[in-house]
């Protein structure tokens, strides 16, 4: 069977037209007015958490300032867990499960008082957080238990919460940071701000959440928040749009496949996960709460290194300090297997498939060769047109085409190698 | 550390970072700092860990290598307990 997560982030809906019974669905909205089928579209485009998520996180940041009691640590992590039960729903008791075994085994690191032993055992924490979360997606133990007629759901660990918990073992492995009090765990780890992304540390985290309604008095969070919704709704208009096309041209295939490929796909989902981290950023501002900025325009950058640096910041400043500057133990850095290591591991925290670990060893080889060239490529002499203006639009172009490139190619490869 | 001593490790800092990344000596108002120096991104922040380590005889701790972002903290780092000889 055909999984909706074997693709592109932004392929979901169109893999679903490869079914029979919601191909018949399109069809029959093709026989409907163009507004209302717009409209049906556009409503399966827009991801619920992303709804749910933006909510709640407005919610709370309301409440916060509103209600003063809310500030008070005991009360906030009460008010923590509202939320996330709502966000979680039915999978909330399998998030509170792992998070409570994660606090335990966090408690037990910080009772180590000899430092190298301590950063030895989060190494450990760490290896081993790692290999439940890519044995609970390859097993499914997301699968809820039946117990009689009841089901209970007793593992929910999705990829955020995951790597938040990698940076806490981290931090407090290292000494960063103190373990925490239960209260400020709870918060932390169920700050709406961050249920579904971006990555908060705790070392990141202020002692104290207040209430700061001046923000919203400042004309530069409106206009942040002009810019947000434009990025949201731009994502999601394009997200709709690459639905109607098939539909209304059904026979342009490679024009349908090229529009999602390097349009569609990849903008709209870029403007719409910016516009919901941006929107989390402004929503925790006025909670007293700074969240590191997410996305800083990735898309045109002259390199692919450049790409990641500004591509889902939070995550990738993870990965790259807890991989790419790691010497395993050695004296010098092998930036070259770090890179493959790195990229591969980003590619399973997406989800544990050939899809994405061939995305993430695409990017990994992408970087490789980056690395290459920036060490040996004065060698190749002088090139004509370097350093030109038609150089830096060709060597734009070219990474959006390499970053698009190793969206597109794991599933074709995949489909060659008959693993589909 | 004396005030002295602090100047003369801050420069030292600074010359092992400009050998590391091969630039000129940056202006006042120019400080060197990781992101903002050319050429100090994440490849050129492991050639600046490798020269300080040789200039100062020390090897940095793996969850110390992210932390060292400017001259302040890398003379911060050095001070700190478990920075030690190699």
């Amino acid at each position: 069977m055909y999984q909706s997560t074997r693709g592109p982030p932004w392929d979901r809906p169109i893999l679903e037209q490869k079914q029979p019974a919601l191909r018949s669905l399109l069809v029959a909205r093709k026989l409907m007015r163009l507004n209302t089928t717009g409209a049906g579209i556009l409503g399966t485009t827009i991801d619920a958490h992303l709804v749910v998520g933006l909510t709640l996180a407005a919610v709370f940041s309301v409440l916060i300032v509103l209600v003063p009691a809310f500030q008070k640590e005991r009360l906030l992590s009460l008010l923590s867990l509202l939320v996330a039960a709502a966000y979680y729903g039915r999978d909330f008791l399998g998030f509170l499960i792992v998070s409570g075994i994660a606090y335990a085994a966090v408690r037990s690191l910080g009772r180590e008082t000899i430092p190298a032993r301590r950063w030895r055992w989060a190494w450990i924490g760490i290896i081993v957080l790692a290999v439940v979360f890519t044995a609970g997606r390859v097993l499914h133990w997301n699968r809820p238990l039946i117990l009689g007629s009841v089901q209970v759901p007793v593992y929910t660990f999705g990829m955020w919460p995951a790597l938040k918990l990698v940076t806490l073992l981290w931090e407090v492995g290292s000494g960063a940071v103190a373990v925490p009090a239960l209260s400020r765990y709870v918060i932390w780890t169920a700050l709406p701000f961050t249920l579904g992304g971006p990555v908060l540390r705790l070392s990141q985290m202020p002692p104290q959440l207040t209430g700061n309604p001046q923000a919203w008095r400042s004309p530069g969070w409106w206009m942040e928040a002009c810019a947000a919704t434009a990025k949201l709704g731009g994502g999601i208009l394009l997200g709709t749009f690459q639905q109607l096309f098939p539909i209304h041209g059904p026979h342009a295939h490679f024009l349908n496949n090229a529009l999602a490929t390097f349009l569609t796909g990849p903008i709209g989902f870029y403007l719409t996960t910016a516009g919901y981290f941006h929107w989390m950023e402004l929503l925790a501002r006025p909670a007293g709460l700074k969240l590191p900025p997410s996305f800083n325009w990735p898309v045109g950058r002259e390199n692919i290194s450049a790409f990641w640096m500004n591509w889902n910041m939070t995550a990738t400043y993870v990965f790259r300090d807890y991989l790419f500057y790691n010497r395993w133990g050695g004296r010098n850095f092998n930036i070259y297997l770090n890179t493959l290591i790195l990229f591969t591991m980003v590619g399973l925290w997406h989800e544990a498939n050939a899809y994405w670990i061939l995305w993430g060893f695409l990017h990994g080889l992408l970087f490789t060769g980056y690395l290459l060239w920036r060490k040996y490529g004065s060698r190749f002499g002088r090139i004509p047109l370097r350093g030109t203006l038609v150089s830096q639009v060709a060597a734009r172009i070219f990474t959006y085409f390499c970053v698009c490139m190793c969206w597109y190619l794991p599933s074709k490869i995949l489909q060659k190698l008959g693993a589909f | 550390m004396a005030p002295s001593t602090d100047k003369l490790v801050e420069q030292r800092i600074q010359q092992a970072i400009i050998r590391a990344l091969s630039i000129p000596a940056p202006g006042a108002s120019a400080p060197l700092q990781m992101g903002s120096t050319p050429g100090w991104d994440s490849m050129g922040h492991m050639m600046v860990v490798m020269e300080l380590e040789r200039e100062f005889d020390t090897r940095f701790l793996p969850y110390q290598l992210p932390e060292l972002v400017d001259v302040p903290s890398i003379a911060k780092m050095l001070v700190q307990p478990g920075v030690g000889s190699k």
